[in-house]
């Protein structure tokens, strides 16, 4: 290099050597998740349109919701894999000669859904489909038909004071969209489905309006997640083998919300999960585990770069400890005013 | 959360983030001479980084985002507004008490130069990059990157050392 050169490498390092140029590796996480779900929504859309050309009529049951929190392990439905995807499905119902047939247009842009009791056509409505809205209709007092922009594995209905029900009927999964119909016992159950949340087949939890939340898996036991339904104001924190537990946040984002969940891995070892939510605006905090063969993950969620709307997702796994003994110890972090806190979770 | 791949997923790009940022950030603020701009860039940069993430972590990272972050400030410079000259002339000539900084004096006089100029010596002096590899990253040619350090050089020697060769301003 010449002299010049030199002095013009030494002086771009000695402009530069003043600015720390760190980034918040949570916030730029949370942003390219937000812009690969709406890539693989868009994707599916696409797909969805692609792939809606062959007929083929298959038949699900549905059964009746069970309200369950937490719901046992293995109770996820099964997923039919159809060898050719039909326009139209038809979902037959508990009330006697019941049945509601769905159909969506090859572009998926949009849903006919007819509600037929006995030979008499009870309601015919057509619909659009927007590209990563979840689709709800409401088609009897006790029948509800849900497109979901994806391929779901299993699908849980958030109620409105905060806790969940997995939805144990069939559904059926079309191409990267999926429809089921949820069939109530009563109407007060339906009246009190705030939302829905499901599990894509690539193990996100998605709901309506959910943020991405944090994931912990730990080495032979299964996967563990806990994401936030907005909608429903609730956290939810799901395993992969399908069973899940709700937590209501309830409307103080000052507060720390944890609940404990328990479950039985594949190993038939019993395990522990504390999972919850840090209050607005925390992002500096330490978790203490009771164990050593715990582990605990988080994920901070934020609507922006501005830090005041960060809340922390905080999951830790392990064995699950002996009566009376707990998974963390403490979970301490520190206020936007600047005051310390200690937390003992529940479990 | 994007499934089983995401812990190990965010792990490493956690990691790629903390190592990576500090220099994507100053390169960032040699190309655009503005703080919050250059994080602005590097922020999206890196964000189009974690979404191309599993076709390029093996060793990449940083190459990959420096050429998105490249690639972004030259779409931010077609969408520009007009700016008087004389605006940057004086943009951030004195500090808030009136004085020359005199570190930044490489910064305006890289103002100075054309646009391709200006990535071309950034890359070639601040990151060290060869000319193959300068040329790589902006999608030119070699000669063009040799073009464009004669011509860079050629400005900066003007103003840079403007009286007596070998003596510093």
């Amino acid at each position: 290099m010449t002299e010049l050169e030199d002095r013009l490498s030494a002086d771009l390092l000695r402009a530069t050597e003043v600015i720390d140029g760190s980034m918040d590796p949570d916030a730029i996480l949370l942003t390219g998740r937000r812009q690969a779900r709406r890539r693989l929504v868009g994707g599916a859309v696409a797909a969805v349109a692609a792939v809606l050309v062959v007929g083929l009529v298959i038949s699900l049951g549905v059964r009746p919701s069970v309200p369950s929190m937490p719901a046992p392990a293995g109770t996820e439905s099964a997923v039919p894999t159809p060898t050719a995807l039909p326009r139209t499905v038809s979902f037959p119902l508990s009330q006697p000669n019941g049945r509601v047939d769905v159909a969506v247009s090859e572009d998926a842009r949009s849903i006919e859904v007819t509600l037929t009791k006995g030979t008499r056509v009870e309601l015919d409505e057509k619909a659009s489909l927007s590209g990563g809205e979840v689709w709800r209709k409401r088609v009897d007092p006790l029948t509800e038909v849900v497109a979901l922009p994806v391929k779901a594995t299993w699908v849980a209905a958030i109620l409105t004071d905060g806790t969940g029900s997995l939805v144990l009927g069939t559904r059926y999964v079309w191409g990267n969209r999926t429809v089921f119909v949820f069939e109530a016992a009563s109407v007060a159950d339906l009246d009190r489905v705030a939302d829905y949340v499901w599990r894509d087949e690539d193990g996100s939890v998605q709901a309506t309006a959910l943020e991405v939340g944090t994931t912990q898996a730990i080495p032979g036991i299964t996967e563990r997640s806990v994401a936030v339904s907005e909608v429903g104001k609730s956290l939810i924190y799901t395993d992969d083998a399908g069973s899940f537990s709700v937590l209501p946040l309830g409307s103080d984002t000052r507060r720390a919300v944890f609940g404990r969940a328990d479950s039985i891995d594949s190993a038939g070892s019993k395990v522990a999960a504390v999972f919850g939510m840090l209050p607005k605006g925390v992002i500096s905090f330490t978790v203490q585990l009771a164990g050593t063969q715990a582990q605990w993950g988080k994920s901070c969620l934020s609507t922006s770069f501005d830090t005041t709307t960060v809340r922390c997702l905080v999951v830790a796994v392990g064995p699950a400890p002996a009566t009376g003994g707990h998974l963390v110890d403490s979970i301490t972090y520190t206020t936007p005013s600047g005051k310390d806190v200690t937390i003992t979770p529940e479990g | 959360m994007f499934g089983s791949r995401t812990p190990t997923r965010d792990a490493e790009f956690t990691a790629f983030v903390r190592s990576a940022s500090p220099s994507l950030t100053r390169t960032a603020y040699l190309l655009t001479g503005d703080r919050d701009l250059a994080s602005e860039l590097v922020q999206e940069a890196l964000v189009r980084t974690f979404l191309a993430w599993p076709r390029v972590r093996t060793g990449e990272g940083t190459a990959y985002a420096r050429r998105v972050l490249v690639n972004l400030n030259i779409d931010r410079w077609r969408r520009r507004p007009a700016v008087p000259s004389d605006a940057i002339e004086r943009a951030d000539a004195t500090d808030a008490e009136g004085r020359f900084d005199d570190r930044d004096e490489v910064v305006r006089l890289l103002a100075t130069l054309p646009p391709q100029q200006r990535r071309v010596i950034v890359l070639r002096y601040f990151n060290q990059l060869s000319e193959a590899e300068v040329a790589e990253h902006l999608g030119i040619s070699v000669g063009s990157v040799k073009s464009a350090v004669s011509r860079g050089l050629a400005a900066l020697r003007s103003h840079y050392l403007p009286t007596t060769e070998g003596e510093r301003r």
